[in-house]
């Protein structure tokens, strides 16, 4: 009977075990834990911002993270996919002569850009300056966006592999997308150039007005900063990289001035400038071959420094 | 002994799902409606299950949020932690008062997960404050009845306890 009575009362206590641990989670403990963590995410940090301790470490995450993002990333091309399976033979039809038209008028193009390249060229020996470089373009494709509110990044799937270096330019058909800022064994990441912590040194194609290109955070605009009020500037002016910088070669375009405020109170225009690249529906994107050697850069020398803010006088 | 292990696992497919959600690539305009799964999945677990999700699980939640995101390891875990911990005090409150003022502390929860995100941002970060960042909290808020129930099935039928 002793016995009997023992097992109800351990069977009772088992039962209620699990409830009175989750009303006794003591506060002393949750406090501890807390400092312990918060301290613990302090360094971790730290020691990523300050010191890139952690760029070892993502590479081998993101070998194992990449498989995730293929398949988060698998519904979307899958319906691509599926689209142009699905798409009609009058519809490819149609697309077809679009495209024909369009490479025949290229072509057309092309002859006279090449007559011109020849003849820039010559003019150039017989100024005695550099001869214009070619840059070599490999397509990549945008695997997905960083879902992080704070930064405009994106990873893209040529990694390590193909010969994707740190801080190799980004463009899109039409424009400036951005620079590889992060480069892992099969992806790497780019930053966009509405990133707040990015900027390009530009110049202005109609007065060659050289001036820098800030990312603003919203993924339309970008602003120019540093512009004294008296210079001439107007809506619709096309800038294209300066190649001042080191970073991009000179002439691909970066944006299209969309606003030009004046304030006489303030010691600078605010100019507004819109991307030309077509920053949220591009999905391919083509990498400009470094022909300098620039492996060795850390991430701080690929941002260009920001200016400091204006302080009021 | 195999009920924890399996409670365990349920939990941590939830969390996986969540972080493939927080993940998932969006359209421009439906940017900033991604409502913070992995900070609402954290609440609920504290609440129902506190002597198995708490202050750590935030934290190892956040450091895996961070390494997807690409942002700088730590500033989730940080932050899950503390709204972990801020849970724990809640939790009884939220057990027992009504949905309206559940839904306030809730919003209260994912506000502080998104102040203190932001601030650590502005401390690391160059960024530009405008007022869409406080639309994630809102869609948070009212996400929450519908992934109540769909959470709370989940753990009945799982028996997680």
């Amino acid at each position: 009977m002793r016995g009997r009575g023992n097992a109800e009362i351990i069977c009772l206590i088992r039962k209620t075990g699990g409830i009175i641990k989750q009303i006794f989670v003591t506060e002393r403990s949750q406090v501890a834990k807390l400092l312990i963590a918060c301290s613990l995410s302090i360094v971790c940090m730290l020691a990523d911002f300050q010191y890139q301790q952690f760029d070892k470490f993502r590479v081998r995450v993101s070998k194992i993270v990449y498989p995730l993002q293929m398949l988060v990333d698998a519904p979307f091309s899958g319906y691509e996919q599926v689209v142009t399976y699905l798409r009609t033979r009058a519809a490819l039809q149609v697309e077809n002569a679009v495209l024909h038209q369009e490479d025949l008028l290229l072509k057309g193009q092309l002859q006279k850009m090449q007559s011109l390249e020849i003849e820039n060229n010559r003019l150039r020996q017989l100024l005695d300056a550099t001869a214009g470089r070619k840059d070599k373009l490999s397509v990549a494709n945008i695997l997905h966006i960083e879902p992080d509110p704070y930064s405009q990044q994106v990873v893209i799937n040529r990694g390590k592999a193909q010969g994707v270096v740190l801080g190799q330019p980004v463009i899109d058909a039409s424009g400036v997308v951005g620079a590889i800022i992060s480069v892992d064994a099969l992806t790497s990441k780019a930053i966009l150039v509405t990133d707040a912590n990015f900027a390009v040194p530009v110049e202005n194609t109609r007065n060659g007005l050289r001036a820098i290109v800030i990312g603003t955070g919203s993924r339309d605009t970008l602003e120019l900063q540093h512009v004294p009020n008296t210079v001439d500037i107007e809506v619709h002016d096309l800038l294209v990289t300066s190649g001042f910088g080191g970073r991009y070669p000179f002439g691909y375009p970066v944006g299209e001035v969309l606003a030009v405020e004046r304030d006489p109170g303030k010691p600078f225009a605010t100019i507004y400038v819109k991307p030309k690249a077509d920053l949220a529906r591009c999905r391919e994107i083509l990498l400009v071959q470094a022909n300098k050697e620039s492996s060795a850069l850390s991430e701080k020398e690929i941002l260009p420094p920001r200016p400091e803010k204006e302080t009021k006088l | 002994m195999n009920g924890y292990i399996r409670a365990y696992f349920a939990i941590s497919l939830s969390f996986i799902v969540a972080l493939c959600l927080s993940m998932l690539p969006m359209p421009n305009f439906m940017y900033w409606l991604r409502p913070c799964w992995v900070t609402l999945l954290l609440i609920y677990w504290v609440v129902r299950t506190p002597n198995k999700v708490g202050v750590f699980s935030g934290f190892a939640v956040g450091i895996s949020l961070d390494l997807l995101r690409g942002s700088l390891i730590g500033s989730m875990g940080f932050t899950l932690s503390i709204v972990a911990y801020f849970t724990t005090l809640l939790r009884f409150r939220l057990r027992q008062t009504n949905f309206g003022v559940q839904l306030f502390i809730i919003l209260a929860l994912v506000g502080i997960e998104q102040i203190i995100s932001l601030l650590i941002q502005l401390l690391f970060n160059e960024i530009i404050i405008n007022f869409s960042y406080v639309i994630p909290t809102l869609v948070s808020v009212a996400v929450w009845p519908f992934l109540y129930i769909v959470l709370r099935a989940y753990q009945r039928n799982l028996k997680i306890a």
